[in-house]
């Protein structure tokens, strides 16, 4: 590959054989051998985070998966073409017809901006890369950093070798690994290393207590708050942290410097983005990480004005400054809630305090799939053995407690907590598990062998020792031996434990988390089915139709018609209103008629559902329709939620209820089905996805065509007519 | 986006073109009988109209040959005929129409189901066969004769346009009653019976009421226009269109007078031919105030000026239309603007208006349907954007006291840090 360089000859002055011997003698250090074999170790955990990302690059190909990632390429694709202005103001004209959408002003730009820097880096450094293939390639180029990351930080905690395991296990922790594959072009594949880092920074500026470890510390939260709304998770428990200090009596200086100039410096750069602005000021959610910024300056007030007034003096201030700060709070807040300056809490923040909170008032929550809360069975499958030992972690952070373990304790019980109400949010808990898990590793790997070796150096040594007490020799050659077989036990069930995770993480990757989701694959070798349905169709809109067509569809598939179709559509995968969800929900929960109705006002041109009955594909529109039927009555008391349930049933064979047998969305699906042989023996319209017959195979279409229905039925599309001519 | 300004150009090409001689194929059920519409057919022929006259049994019949339509208007005159001959059935007229041209239809009493069920594909519900319409006040006597179904006191709908008039003299009319069902949106009454009048067949027994076909429900010559600008002329009675009625001297309620059959029915004729009443819109543009360029889209607030040029086609010839009426809607869900356009007497209709403090995606849209006149109907889509981040206002005067504070701040700050440091 690399052409042969000319021979510029061996160096005047370094013959090889002292090279040779530089090197020898630098290698023969202890010390240099352990820096080699460190180096030689995180360069592996990297190349492993990246490459154990790639099964669905080599199983598949080298394309973008699921749903927002598609808005995030597009949105890359406006940053690189238009460049950074346009896309800070950029109004996107062609999603949530008519309202349009102000995108520079509510995304989160971090990781668009990463992948174009990385892009604009590799063409400087003329490799010529796609920009698709960047963006499919930032998240497991971010999990090797996240594992670096990983290595620091656990040496800050601890020590090099808790780094190291640290590393080595965030390279492949399943939890992680769900979110950052190739392909994964989401705000989480960089937003888990700004989080890392940031904790990181954050840990060493409290360990350093200088203002210059704190500003770099608030430099990381400026990433991580460009990249995911999950920063409020930072502004939260760095206050909780330090609130904890106070309470144990663990406050000190370093704390206040860090604090205060992370608070400072942190605020400012985090309003520079767009989307957050001056809600990083009013919004409750960070309230606490500006209460207790005051709190701070309060209290060292109080210090410092003790050692120059009296105690009685001091008394009356301290009462006088209690009464008055009280007031002037309590009429504050009261001023701003009513006058509404500051924000009311928003739902998916209660939901977070209460996990039923979503069910029970926001549908709109509740439908995604990863807003569910979690299961047991998902931490052993997202985690595995870390589970177990990160109690072991914890306990080894009582120990010893040191400011850095208290952080990552109390990192570790929130983020346990959050995983619990929300699926997604395992990805947060993640990396606490794996740094207790690593303390606790390598903790038991510390003792164990230093029991091992230490008895071999104690014989030689202690040797005197053990003929001056001839008695005790035989009994303590024997405790040694029992101990050095308990140590390697010891080892032994931490390399079988840990072994077994590897496996289990390399096999969770290559089943559960490679699949593109926009490629299916069913069956197995001969039997092998390739189901490309969902591009066919996007391409068949983008070279079909014309180029303003307006493309309804439920909310889930916006951002794959206009990213892969270029097509405008009604609603996307950023739910921001949820009266224009409700409409098209509405739309597909009615009639043809009143459909008709509202897609005519929408300036509807295409009608798109996804069908699963033709190929088994189980997460098809008819399957989400209720939720479709509970966000549309959520705002239009027309939709009732007990017409589409036969005795409380949701069934579309013929114990049907004649509203869903009617509504668009049956019809949209199930158009022509009805005359569909799709399993030997089985009557015509056997929907495969729900196992029997359907309820009404004669469908008719009054206003709507079918134009497009893909190979396997997955995605129709079908188009809207004109009002007739003559009537 | 040029493809909406095209359009109207070619059409009015097109129009242009074709009107030199526009082609009429007239269905008769006896060819001999072409002589009693002499009058009728003569005056179309003058106006440019290239009439040929085929029997509606002739099974040589077609209206479209390799795929283009050889006619482009059709007139049936044969109300009994229950089909027709050669290539032609209600299926090819249906299309005729769907592709944008014309049919003028008569019938009269003895229609036939075929010719009913036609008129019901344009909205038009015609009696049963055999009813005619009666008037025992507003009824003409003719050649001495006094007959209750030759009715003279129709009301002539006020469109000039579509009509011509207003006339004076009665316009005679014997046959069949129709009327417009509530859900027709597109037809309209051309000649309207009198109050007094009802629809009876007199062979059946006389109901009480009479028939649901009352007064002035019902409609004696019926005009649709469909949403291609075709347009479809019904008349109830086949003899108005004859020489007799054009040139018959009439005694009604004891006066005698001259007949308007003929100006209506040519007008009328005119009119369904596309030949009357034709608007195109054309070269919408619009921009903002201080510059010529279209733009992209328009930022909130903008001060813009919407144009379009509409002239009206008579006999072909294009002539700078007036209105007062024609109303632009700027639109986003709902219409934040709808505003009359201006019109400055060439023909180009304009406003300007300032473009509502709201972000998204407008259209623009005009629907214009005034009677007698064919659609207007044009929509143009225009993003509004917010503000750029360096297009709000700089050094507001009530933010003088931030940036007093600001910088004082910064002053202190320094002044501080000055004093702490060395002044030991």
């Amino acid at each position: 590959m690399s052409p042969v360089k000319p021979s510029s000859g061996p160096e005047p002055y370094v013959s090889h054989a002292s090279l040779f011997e530089t090197a020898k003698r630098y290698l023969t250090k202890t010390k240099s051998q352990e820096l080699l074999l460190r180096s030689i170790i995180l360069i592996f955990v990297y190349l492993l985070a990246f490459c154990i990302r790639l099964f669905s690059v080599l199983r598949y190909e080298s394309v973008i998966h699921e749903f927002d990632p598609y808005f995030n390429y597009r949105s890359t694709i406006n940053l690189v073409q238009e460049g950074f202005y346009e896309f800070w103001n950029w109004f996107d004209a062609e999603s949530w017809h008519p309202l349009g959408r102000v995108v520079g002003g509510t995304v989160y730009p971090g990781l668009m901006f990463t992948a174009a820097i990385l892009y604009k880096v590799s063409q400087f450094l003329t490799a010529c890369i796609k920009l698709r293939d960047i963006c499919v390639f930032t998240a497991p180029f971010f999990a090797g950093n996240t594992a670096l990351i990983a290595y620091l930080f656990g040496k800050e905690l601890k020590d090099t070798e808790t780094g190291l395991v640290a590393a080595a296990l965030m390279a492949v922790v399943p939890g992680y690994i769900s979110r950052s594959v190739a392909g994964s072009f989401d705000n989480e594949a960089v937003a888990i290393f700004a989080l890392v880092t940031t904790f990181y920074l954050w840990v060493r500026a409290v360990n350093q207590g200088t203002i210059a470890s704190a500003v770099l510390a608030a430099f990381a939260y400026l990433y991580m708050a460009a990249s995911w709304g999950a920063y409020v998770f930072i502004s939260n428990l760095i206050p909780l942290y330090v609130i904890i200090m106070f309470v144990s009596g663990r406050y000190s200086r370093r704390i206040y410097v860090a604090y205060t100039t992370f608070w400072a410096v942190g605020s400012l750069l985090a309003m520079q983005v767009r989307f957050i602005g001056f809600n990083h000021v009013t919004s409750n959610e960070l309230l606490s990480f500006n209460g207790v910024f005051v709190g701070l300056q309060v209290w060292e007030a109080l210090v410092f004005l003790r050692t120059k007034l009296g105690t009685k003096q001091f008394g009356q201030l301290v009462y006088l400054t209690a009464v008055a700060a009280g007031a002037v709070g309590a009429a504050g807040t009261a001023i701003l809630v009513l006058s509404g300056k500051l924000n009311p809490w928003t739902g998916r923040f209660w939901t977070l305090l209460d996990p039923t909170y979503a069910k029970k008032f926001i549908p709109i929550v509740a439908s995604v799939s990863e807003h569910q809360p979690t299961t047991w069975a998902s931490y052993i499958f997202d985690l595995h053995v870390l589970v177990f030992a990160a109690p072991a972690g914890l306990y080894f952070c009582f120990k010893r407690p040191t400011d850095g373990t208290i952080f990552l304790t109390v990192f570790a019980l929130t983020a346990i907590y959050f995983s619990g109400i929300m699926v997604r949010l395992m990805l947060v808990a993640a990396p606490a598990f794996v740094l207790l898990s690593a303390i606790a590793v390598s903790s038991i790997l510390q003792s164990a062998s230093k029991e091992l070796r230490t008895p071999a150096a104690a014989e030689t040594k202690t040797s005197p020792v053990a003929t001056r007490r001839g008695r005790t020799s035989a009994s303590n050659e024997e405790n040694i031996t029992t101990k050095k077989s308990t140590n390697l036990m010891i080892l032994g069930l931490t390399f079988l434990a840990l072994w077994s995770y590897s496996s289990h993480s390399v096999w969770v990757t290559s089943e559960a988390y490679s699949s593109p989701s926009i490629v299916l694959i069913s069956g197995w070798g001969p039997h092998r089915v390739v189901l490309d349905d969902f591009r066919e169709a996007y391409y068949w809109l983008r070279h079909n139709t014309a180029p303003d067509a307006k493309v309804m569809s439920w909310w889930d598939y916006g951002y794959q018609i206009t990213a892969m179709g270029n097509r405008t559509v009604i609603v996307d995968n950023n739910t921001w209103n949820n009266t224009h969800i409700a409409t098209v929900g509405r739309a597909m929960a009615s009639n043809e008629t009143e459909a008709y109705k509202i897609m005519r006002q929408l300036d509807v041109d295409y009608a798109l559902v996804i069908f699963g009955g033709m190929s088994g594909y189980s997460s098809d529109d008819i399957n989400k329709f209720l939720w479709m039927v509970r966000i549309g009555g959520g705002v239009f008391p027309v939709i009732k939620e007990s017409d589409y349930l036969a005795n409380g049933d949701y069934t579309v064979s013929s114990r049907g209820t004649q509203t869903m047998l009617n509504s668009l969305m049956y019809k949209l699906s199930y158009y022509d089905f009805g005359n569909i042989m799709t399993e030997h023996g089985k009557g015509t319209g056997y929907d495969r996805v729900r196992n029997y017959e359907i309820g009404k195979k004669d469908v008719q279409l009054d206003h709507l065509y079918e134009a497009f229905t893909s190979e396997h039925w997955i995605v129709r599309i079908y188009r809207v007519k004109d009002l007739e001519n003559r009537f | 986006m040029a493809r909406q300004f095209l359009l109207p150009l070619f059409l009015l090409a097109a129009l242009g073109v074709t009107s030199a001689s526009k082609s009429v194929l007239v269905l008769l059920q006896n060819v001999n009988t072409a002589d009693k519409y002499s009058k009728f057919f003569g005056s179309l022929r003058d106006y440019g109209f290239d009439i040929s006259v085929k029997s509606v049994k002739d099974s040589s019949l077609k209206l479209k040959e390799y795929g283009t339509w050889l006619y482009d208007d059709l007139v049936l005159f044969a109300p009994p005929a229950e089909g027709f001959g050669g290539k032609i059935d209600r299926q090819v007229i249906l299309e005729f129409v769907d592709s944008g041209h014309n049919v003028l239809m008569a019938l009269n009493s003895d229609a036939s189901e075929s010719m009913r069920n036609l008129a019901a594909e344009f909205g038009i519900d015609v009696d049963d066969r055999g009813s005619k319409v009666y008037d025992h006040f507003s009824h003409a006597t003719l050649n001495g004769k006094e007959d209750h179904t030759l009715i003279a006191g129709g009301n002539v709908v006020d469109a000039p346009v579509m009509v011509g008039g207003p006339y004076k003299e009665p316009v005679l009319f014997r046959g069949i009653a129709s009327v417009i069902p509530g859900d027709a949106e597109l037809a309209t009454v051309a000649l309207g019976a009198p109050s007094t009048s009802y629809s009876h067949a007199p062979k059946q027994a006389m109901l009480e009421p009479p028939s649901l076909m009352v007064g002035s429900s019902i409609s004696l010559v019926t005009a649709v226009q469909a949403r291609n600008n075709a347009r479809v002329v019904v008349a109830g009675s086949l003899e108005m269109f004859t020489d007799d009625f054009f040139d018959a001297v009439v005694t009604v309620k004891g006066v005698s007078t001259h007949t308007s059959n003929w100006a209506f029915t040519v007008t009328m004729a005119r009119w369904a031919f596309q030949d009357r009443g034709v608007l195109v819109a054309s070269n919408m543009r619009h921009h903002l105030l201080g510059s010529d360029e279209q733009p992209w889209g328009y930022r909130v607030n903008d001060d813009v000026e919407f144009l379009v040029d509409v002239v009206e086609l008579d006999g072909g010839v294009p002539k700078p239309f007036a209105a007062d009426d024609i109303q632009l809607e700027f639109i986003m869900l709902n219409p934040y603007i709808r505003q009359p356009l201006q019109h400055d007497g060439n023909g180009t209709f304009s406003l300007r208006f300032k473009v509502p403090d709201v972000y998204g995606v407008f259209k623009y849209y005009i629907d214009y349907a005034h009677r007698g006149y064919s659609y207007i109907k044009l929509t143009h889509q225009v993003p509004v954007r917010p503000f750029k981040h360096n297009e709000y206002e700089r050094f507001l005067v009530c933010a003088y006291p931030y940036y007093a504070s600001a910088i004082s701040i910064m002053v202190g700050f320094f002044a501080l840090g000055f004093f702490y440091l060395y002044n030991k």
